[in-house]
């Protein structure tokens, strides 16, 4: 009976983490210069989403919206599908920080941050994350 | 260790080698600074009479006659277009450029990287070509040492680890460690071994070769 009590409890705590906001992030992110750009350089790049939720980072560490130099970003429009929270739709040619220089800035920039911090960190180098298949 | 070699070494090398030239600079000068009393070689005067920009042209290809593209035109070009690659092709590279915006904020202008590919080959093929000189000209091989081959051997290190990184073959975090350490090795040495012509060819050519030919007779170093 105890097990059986056990058992119910963790699946129920199962649907409630999928349901919950952490479970729905996706896992890995893959960023495709070829359907962003129409032309490619170098590979597309594959961000590993659940690896920044792991080392302890907060949402608006990286997704940002400022104003006044505060980010003012509403957490609860954090959701997969939302149009609007796609990083193009600030960082585009006709922006100041274009795409490309948005995601090296975000990626490189807070990579080079914690390796001067003395943390773990990301890649910082060109072939760490185009890698070529 | 890895912090240490992708971090304060990269400054601790340009450090080096900036503070390294002016050094040699600073040297050059001081130990030149003793006069010695010399005859201008005024036997050979050149007639600066009015010639027109065809005769010049010419004349300056004739006095070609006397140096190395004569007695050996492939080694010439060859030298030329290595030394404009291996000078170009760092300053000029994609990765290089996205990097310093990243520390500085500052940038060059960047060539496509399949250029900059093709003239990291390039500069690979030259040195090559100067290594078998030295293993297989007899002329060569005799006023070769050691010190000869590493030096050739820092000179491309960077290149060969950059063409492996940007092809990422072999382990890409090793081939890019590389790549960094050797770069900055020839940047360490670069004041200090007889890579030092970076500096010294300007000295040499200009300003002691001035001497015997813009203005004869006076020291303008």
């Amino acid at each position: 009976m105890n097990s059986y009590k056990l058992l119910t409890i963790m699946v129920a705590a199962l649907w409630v983490f999928a349901a919950s906001p952490l479970g729905a992030q996706p896992d890995n992110i893959v960023f495709d210069p070829l359907k962003t750009f129409g032309k490619s350089k170098r590979s597309g790049v594959t961000l590993h989403h659940n690896r920044h939720v792991e080392a302890g980072l907060s949402c608006k560490d990286c997704h940002h919206i400022y104003e006044n130099g505060k980010n003012v970003l509403d957490e609860s429009t954090l959701e997969e599908g939302n149009q609007g929270i796609r990083c193009s739709t600030c960082h585009g040619p006709k922006f100041r920080i274009g795409l490309k220089q948005a995601f090296h800035d975000q990626c490189i920039g807070c990579h080079t941050k914690f390796q001067k911090e003395r943390k773990k960190t990301g890649p910082r180098y060109c072939g760490q994350c185009h890698v070529k298949k | 260790m890895l912090n240490f070699v992708q971090g304060h070494l990269i400054s601790i090398a340009f450090i080096v080698f900036i503070l390294g030239l002016v050094y040699q600079g600073i040297q050059f000068f001081k130990l030149t600074k003793k006069k010695e009393w010399c005859v201008p070689p005024s036997s050979i005067e050149i007639k600066r009479e009015k010639m027109t920009t065809q005769q010049r042209i010419l004349e300056g290809l004739r006095s070609l006659n006397g140096n190395l593209w004569k007695t050996d035109p492939a080694l010439t070009f060859i030298t030329v277009v290595f030394h404009i690659c291996l000078i170009a092709t760092p300053l000029f590279l994609l990765g290089h450029n996205i990097l310093l915006d990243q520390s500085w904020g500052v940038r060059l202008f960047s060539f496509p990287e399949s250029l900059s590919d093709l003239l990291t080959l390039i500069v690979l093929i030259c040195g090559v070509y100067f290594l078998g000189r030295r293993l297989f000209l007899a002329r060569v091989r005799a006023i070769s040492s050691v010190y000869d081959y590493i030096v050739l051997l820092i000179a491309l290190a960077p290149f060969l680890t950059g063409f492996l990184a940007y092809h990422q073959w072999f382990d890409y975090e090793i081939v890019i460690l590389l790549h960094i350490l050797s770069g900055q090795l020839m940047l360490i040495t670069i004041p200090f071994t007889k890579l030092g012509h970076m500096l010294f060819f300007f000295l040499y050519r200009f300003l002691i070769g001035s001497e015997y030919s813009f203005v004869r007779g006076s020291r303008t170093w």
